[in-house]
């Protein structure tokens, strides 16, 4: 009898313990996997999604995608017509990308838009972000590139990017910029002939897109930001052959990038950026030279680290003409300079600071072939 | 006299302590601190360990003064039965009070992450109904659980561990910066976090071996809280910027929600689940301590039956407040009354020991 009454007591327990106030149930959440926001006229912005969905029928099971897009005072707003749109209940807590339209983030500040995605607890903030050129509306309106929806297709194009250290990683949380001391460059995604492609990278200064570099300069963007992921790749031409153009360019695999950056101040105040970058590379393909002389050798590292030096003077003049920190001196200021930092308006003062930029090269393995 | 079966070792003292420190504070320290002391809050915090240490000190010189008597039996001895009766009610008061606030706290981080609509009268009073089944028992019995749950805040701090992945070691420059009036207001706000050591209070006499070996559990108990809260600090410090810090109450969750591993995401719901239990030590010891005061305050040598209805006014106490404002002015009072009763009253009471010589002559059993 005793036992009886406590397992009673156990099942009721079990039972009202276990509340159903939160259950959120996978069957009736419609997850989109893609969003997109652009402007749309009166300071309003038009929100795109692509929800996934799985068609299972006895051939197998389908990705479809289907796409909704409205015209909305704000995110969260957004959501609301959004929801009352679709069937079953609207969530983006498992969103991969968030696109914005070039537009977006040239003319207005994105932040406001983004603050319900720090707010709210199930929100992505692992969700990768990207900038379409013209509106991200018709890229997402693609629904799906060859067998894959869209969502998933930008988010395996824009990770493999990132391996290859052509796109740096950012995500929602990543991308938080306050008073951090340095600017964010987000992947760039072009729609051409059909199919998203990247572009290169987005320059930012503060919210606003102020520049862009194409992806052979991306790669050395990342090198001097000290961001190479696990492969880097560059092709470069190394010499002028009128006859045959098939022999003018060597590629090189980074093997491993370590950079120095350090800030001189000198007596006046003005400070001075000596950014070097030593790299260990191998020659992936190098059909003019025969490296198994020394002083070939030596001759081809000298040109590429002349080479790389010289796209790496232009990058960060692409920067300092964009207002774009990406390397975070003003952090470095702000940490190692304090009092520097109170005096200085930085807005004025970063374009025209001084970089020393050098990067240095050992060939360590050509392949098995010299 | 105390029985054998009631006894604990220094090493379960030690647990003991840093399972009743280590609380909600985990995941408010950073940011409360922070907006004191900015980039150099885990010098703050190191400091407030350092505080923390020499109250536990005043509160080890006092215990070791009556052997084998609990607080509340010494008490009377030094401020005279009238006085000592009104002091024991405000040691009474703040334990509810602080049990209170840390259960609000609580109600309050399970509702923003993860229970959105759940009341939070049920979540605080499920917390609570295990609270009871454990505090009801002795000291030994609920160090015992601590023991057993130690291993989690190792958890805890692994998890911890993997946000150095977005860590920026800048953030921490200039060292300094905050200036020492700035880093000791943020010590003096680390405090709340470290209170808990007040549990030796109670096990005081309960522990086995020499009145040295209860100091080094003591200080070893305390150091590591010192570690662990330090560790955090500075690792939010690492990945968020003062401003950020400012406007996240909850750094840590919040810099784990983003980490997402191969086969798991959300970390922060890992985290809280893993909080939860942590959290839950420092409610049982608080209602420990809580029902102790109030049973031997009537007069009762067994506190078992208190247990339940001390649990009744923290839960009635726990669900009152609705809002920041509300919460933040009950941390004020409680603030005001640990203050009093964990570093005015202690060191006055030492004091008063020393001066008028006071202490309990016969000893009662060495080793």
């Amino acid at each position: 009898m005793r036992h009886a009454i406590r397992a009673a007591a156990l099942a009721f327990l079990a039972l009202a313990a276990s509340g159903c106030w939160d259950q959120q149930l996978l069957k009736d959440e419609r997850n989109i996997s893609i969003g997109g926001i652009d402007t749309a006229s009166k300071g309003l912005i038009r929100a795109t999604v692509s929800i996934r969905d799985i068609l299972v029928s006895e051939s197998g099971s389908k990705d479809t995608s289907e796409v909704h897009s409205v015209v909305a005072r704000s995110t969260d707003h957004a959501r609301e017509l959004l929801d009352d749109e679709v069937s079953g209940q609207y969530s983006s807590a498992k969103m991969r990308v968030l696109v914005l339209g070039e537009e977006m983030v040239r003319s207005r500040d994105i932040m406001p838009y983004l603050d319900v995605y720090y707010r709210d607890p199930r929100s992505p903030l692992n969700a990768r972000v990207a900038i379409a050129q013209g509106k991200a509306e018709d890229i997402i309106r693609l629904k799906m590139v060859g067998p894959k929806t869209i969502g998933l297709h930008i988010d395996n194009l824009l990770k493999s990017m990132e391996l290859q250290s052509q796109v740096p990683s950012v995500t929602i949380q990543t991308l938080h910029p306050l008073d951090r001391g340095f600017d964010f460059s987000l992947p760039y995604l072009k729609l051409t002939d059909g199919m998203p492609k990247v572009e290169g990278i987005a320059l930012f200064n503060g919210v606003h897109m102020t520049g862009k570099l194409n992806l052979d300069r991306s790669k050395i963007y990342l090198l001097l930001a000290g961001e190479k992921n696990k492969n880097l790749r560059i092709t470069l031409k190394i010499q002028n052959d009128d006859k045959d153009e098939g022999y003018d360019y060597t590629t090189i695999d980074v093997l491993k990038a370590r950079r120095k950056l350090k800030i001189h101040v000198d007596k006046e105040g003005r400070p001075r950026v000596a950014l070097n970058v030593r790299l260990r590379v191998s020659v992936i393909e190098d059909p003019s030279n025969h490296l198994y002389k020394k002083e070939v050798l030596h001759k081809l590292e000298k040109t590429l680290s002349e080479r790389l030096t010289n796209e790496a003077d232009s990058v960060v003049a692409t920067m300092q003409e964009a207002r774009h920190d990406g390397f975070g001196i003003a952090r470095r200021i702000m940490s190692f300079y304090p009092n520097l930092w109170r005096k200085l308006d930085w807005k004025e003062v970063y374009p025209s600071i001084p970089f020393d930029v050098g990067v240095t090269l050992d060939v360590i393995n050509t392949g098995i072939i010299r | 006299m105390i029985k054998n079966k009631e006894r604990i070792t220094p090493g379960q003292l030690m647990i003991l302590i840093v399972q009743t420190q280590i609380g909600v504070g985990v995941l408010f320290l950073p940011s409360t601190v922070e907006a004191k002391a900015y980039n150099d809050a885990w010098i703050a915090v190191i400091l407030g360990g350092g505080a923390s240490a020499a109250l536990l000190l005043a509160i080890w010189a006092l215990g070791r003064r009556f052997p084998g008597m609990v607080f509340f039996d010494f008490l009377p001895l030094l401020m005279g039965k009238p006085l000592g009766k009104i002091v024991h009610t405000i040691y009474a008061v703040m334990f509810i009070a602080e049990c209170g606030v840390i259960l609000a706290q609580f109600g309050d981080v399970v509702r923003d992450w993860i229970f959105s609509s759940t009341p939070s009268w049920m979540i605080l009073g499920l917390m609570l109904a295990v609270s009871v089944y454990m505090a009801v028992e002795n000291l030994r019995f609920i160090t015992r659980f601590f023991v057993l749950t130690f291993i989690l805040i190792f958890v805890l701090i692994l998890i911890a561990l993997y946000a150095y992945r977005e860590a920026e070691w800048l953030y921490a420059l200039p060292i300094g910066n905050a200036g020492f009036l700035n880093i000791l207001k943020g010590s003096a706000l680390s405090m709340n976090s470290f209170y808990g050591f007040e549990i030796l209070l109670f096990a005081f006499p309960f522990v086995q071996g020499s009145s040295r070996s209860v100091l080094k559990a003591g200080m070893y108990a305390n150091l590591f809280s010192t570690v662990v809260y330090a560790f955090l600090v500075f690792t939010c410090v690492l990945v968020f910027t003062p401003l950020e810090l400012r406007l996240i109450p909850q750094p840590i969750l919040y810099m784990v929600k983003a980490l997402s591993f191969t086969v798991f995401e959300r970390a922060d719901l890992y985290f809280l689940a893993i909080w939860t239990v942590v959290v839950l030590t420092t409610v049982m010891a608080y209602l420990y301590m809580a029902a102790k005061s109030v049973s031997s305050l009537f007069g009762k040598s067994r506190h078992a039956g208190t247990v339940p209805v001390v649990a009744a006014m923290i839960w009635i106490l726990a669900i009152y407040p609705h809002d920041q404002d509300m919460i933040d002015w009950m941390q004020r009072i409680v603030s005001a009354l640990t203050t009093l009763t964990l570093v005015v009253l202690p060191t006055l009471l030492l004091v008063i020991s020393y001066i008028r010589k006071i202490e309990r002559k016969e000893q009662v059993q060495k080793g």
